[in-house]
């Protein structure tokens, strides 16, 4: 099966891209499996991240529907959505989850755009599709379902607090080959400025610089009906870690290598298709002068693909999943064995209505197994130059406690069972060739959510402690405008979430409270006007106020915070060379804003960026 | 840039971003916003002189610049991060571990942040900051030095710093052994629990030398003198190779000759916290949400007081009056609680303070 992606029909709900530098809609004639929204209803946005000179965190930061939760500028950066926590987002490379095992998370920001193509974000409970952690939503980066051209970049930057870049890319392709190439090197002093809080000090920030390198290669073969690809990515950062506001003099630091490799055969029959995918993943990470904390991860994964007759398609497969970890507390773990069996069944019922069938079960052993089904529905409505498109779902979710919630010593629990959730979504699309908009109200109920909590002695212990619920709209609209050869492209988005807990504990008091770091209300607006050669951008974002503490006590909460972003780009070409030259001012109000309670964030910088494409 | 600068600025971009793009009519000005300046207008009247309540030192959560201290009055009102707001909202720092007032004058050790505030008690404002320190713990005075016990590192060993309680500079710098914890003055003599290791140093005051270093019980923390002027220390208890509890607390007393004469096992882990009555003649200690007692002379103790509603008791003192004081850590997800239990162990009054409280200061005037 040739599978023809068209990218803004396929991925996004939007006629508009979802993102401004989502990818332009264009058909592309590759083999292999498109990101597909299996589960009817459900949104994928996908951005579109090759020659970005910048930190995955920073790539997504500016994305509604989701909360970056950044420990300072270029620091550690983890991403949740819909009113859950990092442990609740399932991050696929290549369809191989890559969250720590020892967390049960993903620092975005030892990603670095430079070596990834793209990124799709999807909210929402996709656990029978994904399996573990996808209660909140699932993040994917890079697929092979791409084409290649014979091309050549080099991309310099430099920018505020000592930020300079280096990178290089290259693609090439022939009758039953092509590859990618890309290397970088970013480095940033971090020493920028900011008010002390409740004070008229101005204070520098201290040890926050960060440096990091990274390398790609990506290889794929194509024969007959089949293709074999393989991608590596290295990546290496020594970072500083940014301290809190008052102790700015400290001088802990973290360093880390990550090394991610796939190997996948795709091959495609009248019967249906078969991916089959190999991954191993082996990162490490030395914090000061402590011993190394390492994991290693392999992982096995197959997926069928298949239609029966014009109304049935069907998407099953299994996940293997070895993985262990080591450092000086977590020692003499045996390797963790994860099975999951999944099948995914779509049924056309007409022209207008579609249904999904999900189930997933997945066994872990000393962990127990879970049984996930999910069901959705959608109906079509063609308007006059448009369409109505209205879906509801229900799934379940899971979560299997981190290797660190049950090994970390001391305070390592073997008896936790996994978080659980049951969620619910129900939404409306309409699209018209240049305007869209969708209202999307979810619902999720959540139990056995592991806290660590003190124990006699100063140990800390991991319990499945915590009952949440969730409840949320989201809504998207967005709108192109041409006159002549100018487009304006402009996107609103505003997510209104309540995640509250629902245990007792730590008292009475708190029950029904917003959970901490959850804001109520996010909102972005992003704008692109081309004009010939040029396009300027201009980005908004509202973070509202964010709690702490289950109490919501107003002395430990994190103010809310707005962010203005400008850009302006122009491309210049000569012969068969384009240079694209980019100035981006952020944060341009300069305002003072923390993401994590006490932890600064520069006010205004400034970014040059320069791309030589051949 | 000044603070009228940022709300000039923040205003501006408001009104830019209303008339020019309709968008952020519903935004907060973080830096204006006067939620952010009051910790809790319901307690505005109560703020005065602290000479005479209880200041209630708030750990706060590692790594989120957010310990605190808190005051009750005279008439049980509480008014929070106290040095917060009496110091121009300055910041007091990442783990506030304890704090030694001297006459008029207190001190209060950050561990993570590396400092030591000094302040005035009566008005809680800044007179001195010592930087120059490594994970603070604990400090006690004696004529006019002041003997501060740090940590250091995990992996260094742990030292007495000797600072002057009028200039607070600090004069001398003594190792002792790891995780430098509790100190106690007898017959001109300090005493260091070393909780890293299982010792104890002795250092002579008026040299400045360790003079002896012997072993006591697994993570020797709090130490206390009783009526017989024999000194207790606690021992918190050690882990198995797997680091379950190794249930082998113990509290151990030494005469005047520094002589081991008891131990008392306790079966089980408990806190680095020992405290006694207002005349030394009981020892309190706790594991978990249960306070036992141990009366001197006795040859075991006695459970005293059970929480079954607490989450997780951090910190205890005693009153000049006899009541006992019970800090609620509640896990590090909300504020913390207070307890008062009076003598029998009856419950009176419990108080929110801040997070993490873990230990309490009593003045009088």
């Amino acid at each position: 099966m040739k599978v023809v992606v068209f990218w803004m029909t396929f991925l996004s709900p939007f006629i508009l891209k979802a993102q401004l530098d989502t990818v332009l809609m264009r058909p592309i004639e590759v083999m292999g499996f498109g990101l597909q929204s299996y589960a009817t209803g459900d949104v994928l946005r996908v951005i579109h991240t090759e020659n970005r000179m910048m930190t995955l965190d920073a790539s997504l930061f500016s994305q509604a529907g989701i909360y970056m939760k950044n420990y300072g500028h270029q620091q550690l950066a983890t991403i949740s959505f819909r009113g859950t926590s990092a442990a609740h987002t399932n991050v696929l490379w290549h369809g191989i989850p890559v969250n720590a095992p020892t967390l049960g998370s993903t620092d975005f920001s030892q990603w670095n755009a430079w070596l990834i193509d793209d990124v799709a974000i999807q909210s929402g409970n996709q656990g029978a599709l994904y399996g573990s952690g996808s209660i909140g939503g699932t993040v994917f980066i890079d697929h092979f379902n791409k084409s290649r051209v014979n091309s050549a970049s080099i991309g310099f930057g430099l920018g505020s607090f000592g930020y300079n870049f280096q990178g290089g890319n290259a693609q090439y392709k022939n009758d039953h080959f092509q590859g990618a190439t890309n290397i970088y090197r970013e480095a940033i002093e971090n020493d920028f400025s900011y008010p002390l809080k409740g004070t008229d000090l101005i204070q520098t920030q201290q040890n926050a610089a960060a440096l990091s390198y990274g390398f790609r290669q990506e290889l794929q073969h194509f024969w007959k009906n089949q293709r074999l690809s393989m991608d590596l990515l290295l990546f290496y950062q020594h970072r500083e870690s940014q301290p809190v506001i008052s102790q700015n003099y400290a001088q802990d630091f973290i360093k880390t290598h990550n090394i991610k490799s796939v190997v996948e055969h795709f091959i495609d029959s009248n019967k249906g298709s078969i991916s089959t995918t190999i991954g191993l993943i082996s990162d490490q990470m030395v914090y000061n002068q402590n011993p190394a904390i390492s994991f290693q991860q392999m992982t096995l994964t197959q997926r069928y693909e298949y239609d029966i007759g014009h109304h049935f398609h069907l998407n099953s497969g299994f996940l293997i999943n070895f993985f262990t970890a080591k450092g000086s507390n977590l020692d003499n773990i045996n390797h963790q064995k994860q099975f999951d069996l999944f099948l995914i069944a779509k049924y056309k019922i007409n022209t207008r209505w579609s249904s999904t069938l999900g189930i997933r079960e997945s066994f872990m052993i000393d962990s127990g197994s879970k049984l996930l089904p999910s069901i959705g529905v959608e109906r079509k409505r063609i308007l006059p130059k448009g369409a109505l498109v209205s879906h509801a779902k229900i799934a379940y979710g899971f979560r299997y406690p981190t290797l660190n919630d049950r090994f970390w010593m001391p305070g390592g629990n073997l008896s936790l069972k996994p978080e659980q959730s049951v969620s619910t979504d129900i939404g409306f699309q309409v699209r018209y060739r240049k305007f869209n908009m969708l209202i999307n109200f979810y619902q999720t109920w959540a139990q056995d959510w592991i806290l660590w909590l003190p124990q006699t002695g100063n140990i800390w212990s991991p319990e499945n402690i915590q009952k949440v619920a969730i409840s949320g709209i989201e809504y998207v609209t967005g709108y192109q405008y041409s006159l002549n050869e100018n487009v304006l492209e402009s996107q609103a988005v505003f997510n209104f979430q309540s995640s509250v807990n629902k245990s007792a504990y730590p008292s009475q008091s708190v029950y029904g409270n917003q959970l901490p770091y959850v804001p109520y209300f996010t909102a972005v607006w992003s704008n692109k006007l081309h004009i010939k050669m040029w396009s300027i951008s201009l980005d908004q974002s509202y973070t509202s106020r964010r709690y702490t503490t289950l109490d919501q006590s107003d002395n430990y909460a994190a103010e809310p915070f707005f962010l203005l972003d400008a850009a302006i780009d122009y491309q210049l070409k000569l012969g068969k060379i384009t240079t694209q030259i980019s100035f981006k001012a952020k944060n341009i109000f300069h305002n003072y804003y923390e993401n994590i309670q006490n932890r600064a964030m520069p006010g205004i910088n400034f970014q040059l960026q320069l791309i030589t494409k051949l | 840039m000044t603070k009228s600068k940022y709300i000039f600025k923040s205003i501006s971009s408001f009104i830019l971003i209303f008339i020019t793009l309709l968008f952020v009519a519903c935004t907060d000005d973080p830096e204006v916003n006067p939620d952010s300046l009051s910790s809790d207008d319901s307690n505005e009247n109560t703020s005065g002189p602290f000479s005479s309540g209880i200041f209630v030192i708030n750990e706060g959560n590692f790594g989120s610049d957010d310990g605190s201290i808190s005051f009750i009055d005279s008439e049980g009102l509480v008014q929070n991060s106290i040095f917060f707001e009496k110091n121009a909202f300055r910041r007091l720092g990442d783990v506030v571990q304890s704090m030694y007032v001297n006459d008029t004058t207190a001190f209060i050790l950050v561990n993570n942040s590396n400092k030591i505030e000094v302040v005035n008690i009566d008005e809680m404002t800044l007179l001195h900051t010592i930087s120059g320190v490594s994970l603070p713990r604990y400090m006690i005075g004696n004529g006019d030095y002041g003997y501060i016990s740090e940590w250091v590192s995990f992996s260094d060993p742990g030292r007495i710093s000797i600072i002057d309680l009028v200039t607070y500079e600090i004069l001398d710098t003594i190792n002792v052994g790891f995780g430098a914890e509790a100190l106690a003055i007898r017959e001109g003599k300090l005493y260091v629990s070393n909780n890293f290791e299982n010792t104890l140093s002795i250092m002579s005051l008026s040299t400045r030398e360790i003079t002896q270093t012997f072993s006591v019980g697994p993570s020797p923390a709090a130490m206390i003198i009783d009526k017989n002027d024999d000194l207790w220390v606690v021992c918190s208890g050690g882990y198995n190779a797997d680091f379950s509890f190794a249930n082998n607390g113990s509290l151990v007393r030494l005469d005047s000759n520094d002589e081991v004469i008891q131990e008392i096992a306790l079966g089980m882990n408990v806190s680095s916290k020992l405290i006694t009555n207002v005349d030394s003649s009981v020892l309190y200690f706790y594991s978990g949400t249960t306070v036992y007692s141990y009366t001197v002379g006795d040859d075991s103790y006695e459970t005293f007081i059970e929480n079954t509603a607490a989450i997780s008791f951090y910190g205890i003192g005693v009153s000049p009056d006899g009541d006992i004081y019970i800090g609620d850590s509640k896990g590090f997800q909300s504020l913390g609680s207070v307890y008062v239990y009076d003598q029998i162990g009856q419950e009176k009054e419990e108080f929110e303070v801040g997070r993490g409280p873990n230990g309490f200061v009593f003045t009088s005037k």
